[in-house]
């Protein structure tokens, strides 16, 4: 599985990785993005199995990122991993087609929970 | 709507133990951190709530909560890291106080700042709740700045004030 980590904090992104490693998900192929603009030339480029996407990130945010992959008709699972999740942000985030919103902090179960029927 | 020092002490204490695997026991001890550097992380809350949210530690003990986030020894991790875990902890904490604030408010990328003797100020905000903690024997503050519509600054004898602010922060990133 090649799983794409957005985040514009690199300690985010090695948390989220280390934490798929322990709920199975050792044998993926792990990318990273800075921001939703990189995540996108790479998705663009190459579409990975599943996305990780943080909310709030400079240049391009998480739902600007999913809102562009549907523009371009890209279909993936996408997922947030955000210290924001108001309700507000939840429907937001699932109108535009994101599996779930995992908040921050979470545990290897909640990301275990939230990956459980992709 | 009012955020209390006990919704602090719990979101402080669930981003500690989930992300660090760390106990934070809150103390009654004035909130004052030691001499010497320290860092600052601030994200600032705008919308139907104003205001913004600091965590200030040592700068050892950031050290070793990078060190802890990035799996490494805590000589081995660079001042990026550093600032780059202490920079997502604020944005944790002041991401789940935003939630329980009036709504709609957005929540800023967050800031960093080291360095000793420096003042931190929110213009237009006063430092409405605070709470001092220890973490491995190591102090760590966490407080909500709100809007006020008196003196924009942070009192002299809050948190984030200190004695000295002519030293001024050494690094700062968004």
């Amino acid at each position: 599985m090649r799983i794409l980590l957005v985040d514009d904090s690199k300690a985010m992104r090695m948390i989220v990785m280390r934490q798929l490693r322990q709920i199975g998900y050792g044998d993926s192929e792990f990318i990273e993005a800075n921001n939703g603009r990189e995540a996108l030339d790479l998705i663009m480029a190459d579409a990975p199995s599943l996305v990780l996407c943080d909310w709030n990130m400079p240049e391009m945010s998480g739902i600007e990122l999913l809102t562009a992959l549907n523009t371009n008709n890209v279909k993936l699972p996408f997922g947030f991993v955000t210290s924001e999740g108001t309700p507000e942000m939840r429907k937001l985030a699932e109108d535009a087609g994101a599996r779930f919103l995992v908040s921050k902090p979470f545990t290897a179960d909640d990301l275990e929970h939230a990956l459980a029927g992709i | 709507m009012t955020v209390t020092e006990n919704e602090i002490i719990e979101v402080a204490n669930v981003v500690w133990e989930s992300m660090l695997g760390l106990e934070l026991e809150p103390t009654l001890a004035d909130p004052v951190l030691p001499e010497g550097s320290f860092m600052t992380g601030c994200v600032l809350i705008n919308g139907a709530f104003e205001g913004g949210v600091t965590l200030q530690v040592p700068s050892g003990t950031a050290r070793d909560i990078a060190a802890l986030m990035f799996g490494m020894e805590p000589d081995e991790v660079s001042d990026e890291e550093t600032t780059d875990a202490i920079g997502e902890l604020a944005n944790m904490v002041g991401g789940n106080l935003k939630a329980l604030v009036v709504q709609p408010s957005k929540l800023s990328l967050p800031s960093v700042t080291e360095g000793s003797n420096y003042r931190v100020s929110i213009p237009g905000t006063v430092a409405t709740t605070r709470c001092a903690f220890q973490c491995e024997g190591m102090p760590v503050l966490v407080a909500l700045h709100t809007r006020s519509d008196g003196d924009a600054t942070v009192k002299p004898h809050d948190s984030t004030t200190h004695d000295n602010p002519n030293e001024t922060s050494a690094r700062s990133v968004a």
